[in-house]
């Protein structure tokens, strides 16, 4: 079951990926060249990349908000839900 | 009594996996591919795209479905190398391929495992197996 979930992470990061470069080439009128560079940076910082990754993907390619900030920021829903999860556990076992 | 975990090892090419687990593992490999399709079709893609999306993971499922159902085939006290006979299967035309997939999932599903230890290692169903895993 890892796997998919591991297939899943690099496909959800070659398509940010994408958006990211895409967004750059857009909001700085820079070339793909440049625009790649800066993007393989920017990728893997966390929220900047996946906010980078929205504008992309809203401005470029016309997703709307709801899509893509289901797929790039699809973390904190699951982070938040770990966290209820760690907490109603720890309340729990104290009982 | 316990039966093996059903949600690892799917790639695994030397543990045995008992009836319910063979059953679970294939429903929520079901359900992944699922999700994964729905998710794909709501951005609707084009079919390049969509290709590059799925591919990888088609090909985990095939690879998966092969090494579940040798899993299975090794409970049963049988080569998991058998598992393979779904190329030709799924090479076949439509009617003999539906017909094959459904005798072979009753029978996946249906016949037993051997009791206790067989040459492809322990049974995966009792007090014995769980206190293997937890070891």
């Amino acid at each position: 079951m890892q796997v998919f979930f591991g297939i899943a992470y690099v496909v959800i990061g070659l398509v940010q990926l994408f958006a990211i470069m895409d967004g750059l080439a857009f909001a700085l009128g820079i070339n793909q060249f440049f625009a790649t560079i800066l993007a393989l940076f920017v990728t893997y910082i966390p929220l900047v990349g996946s906010v980078a990754g929205i504008y992309g993907a809203v401005k470029v390619w016309d997703w709307t908000l709801l899509q893509a900030g289901a797929l790039f920021l699809w973390y904190v829903p699951v982070f938040i839900m770990m966290m209820i999860f760690v907490g109603a556990e720890s309340v729990f076992s104290r009982r | 009594m316990a039966s093996y975990p059903a949600l690892e090892d799917w790639f695994s090419t030397s543990i045995r996996r008992n009836r319910k687990s063979f059953m679970l593992a294939a429903a929520a490999l079901f359900i992944v591919m699922l999700v994964v399709f729905l998710i794909v079709s709501w951005f609707k893609p084009s079919d390049r795209t969509a290709l590059f999306v799925f591919a990888p993971f088609v090909g985990a499922y095939l690879i998966c479905s092969y090494t579940l159902t040798g899993q299975r085939l090794r409970d049963m006290g049988l080569t998991g190398w058998l598992a393979l006979l779904w190329l030709p299967v799924n090479i076949a035309d439509a009617y003999l391929n539906g017909a094959a997939l459904i005798a072979a999932w009753i029978v996946l599903c249906s016949v037993p495992g051997t009791k206790g230890p067989n040459r492809y290692g322990p049974d995966p169903v009792g007090a014995e197996a769980d206190a293997q895993r937890s070891a």
